[in-house]
């Protein structure tokens, strides 16, 4: 089954994620910082008349050193349990992939990859946001609508 | 014509380490010397402000009062009821605040959660609860 792809960046890396969770591409939003917040989950902005957590992807893939206020795009997701802003420092047009051209993802070393696309010679993985986000939410202690 | 909601909050500190007190739940605001026995520790919250004064805020609760001993400046601050947003439970969780003042779209302050203050008893709450007597405070130099 064809894929549909947002592809994002995160400094020099790039990353898939499924388009039928963005919601919106934002640029810079004024963010506040939570108190005692952790590395992950750095602060939170306003969308459409809410309060929505600031996810800091780079940090919970362990792959991005910049502090995640800093990127220039914020891109809105809805997961299961609500929604969550997460700055990134692009986005391409959304892309069908060919199921058959994403494969397991090899050797695991990345949290929350699950399949991987090879284009000439670089590896883009798919992020399981839903996991992702998830796990931010039970780790918090929430149990109701994280967003 | 409708007339909007206004809500009223005591604001403790400066932004972005500001924290926000529903005005009505606030029963007294004493100087710290002014007080003897047990408030929680919120003294980190305002630990951004230029202005180190200490208060204690006597808020109203299910029981008997909670007494927040908290550090910097305070201030009224008045917001529309639509500007005033639930905090989705991933951010209130975490940071023991219920609300976000948002005026204009732009996120401003926390506002305290005292619901839960008030449940947990201080059980599993992130600030201790300490007495204070007049040894504690300081002395004039």
């Amino acid at each position: 089954m064809d894929a549909h792809v947002l592809p994002i960046q995160l400094e020099a890396n790039w990353f898939f994620i499924e388009a039928h969770h963005v919601c919106e591409v934002l640029g810079v939003e004024p963010w506040l910082p939570i108190p005692r917040s952790r590395a992950g989950l750095p602060g939170v902005i306003v969308w459409r008349g809410r309060a929505v957590p600031l996810v800091d992807l780079g940090n919970l893939l362990g792959v991005a050193k910049g502090a995640a206020q800093s990127r220039p795009r914020t891109l809105i997701v809805r997961h299961a349990r609500g929604v969550a802003a997460l700055p990134i420092d692009a986005a391409r047009e959304v892309r069908r992939i060919p199921g058959e051209a994403l494969k397991p993802v090899q050797g695991g070393l990345l949290p929350y990859g699950t399949r991987e696309l090879d284009e000439q010679g670089e590896i883009v993985t798919m992020i399981d946001l839903e996991a992702l986000l998830s796990d931010l939410d039970r780790a918090s202690g929430a149990n109701g609508n994280a967003g | 014509m409708q007339v909007e909601r206004m809500l009223e909050f005591v604001v403790v500190g400066a932004a972005p380490a500001a924290v926000a007190i529903p005005a009505a739940e606030v029963l007294n605001v004493l100087a710290e010397r002014d007080f003897t026995g047990t408030a929680l520790d919120l003294r980190s919250l305002g630990s951004a402000s230029d202005d180190a004064s200490e208060h204690v805020l006597v808020v109203r609760s299910s029981g008997a009062p909670i007494h927040l001993r908290v550090r910097g400046g305070l201030d009224l601050l008045r917001a529309r009821a639509a500007e005033v947003l639930a905090l989705p439970p991933l951010v209130g969780r975490v940071a023991w605040m219920s609300h976000l003042i948002a005026p204009r779209g732009v996120p401003l302050v926390f506002v305290l959660d005292l619901a839960r203050l008030d449940e947990s008893h201080t059980v599993g709450c992130p600030w201790e609860a300490h007495t204070v007597e007049p040894e504690t405070q300081q002395c004039p130099t």
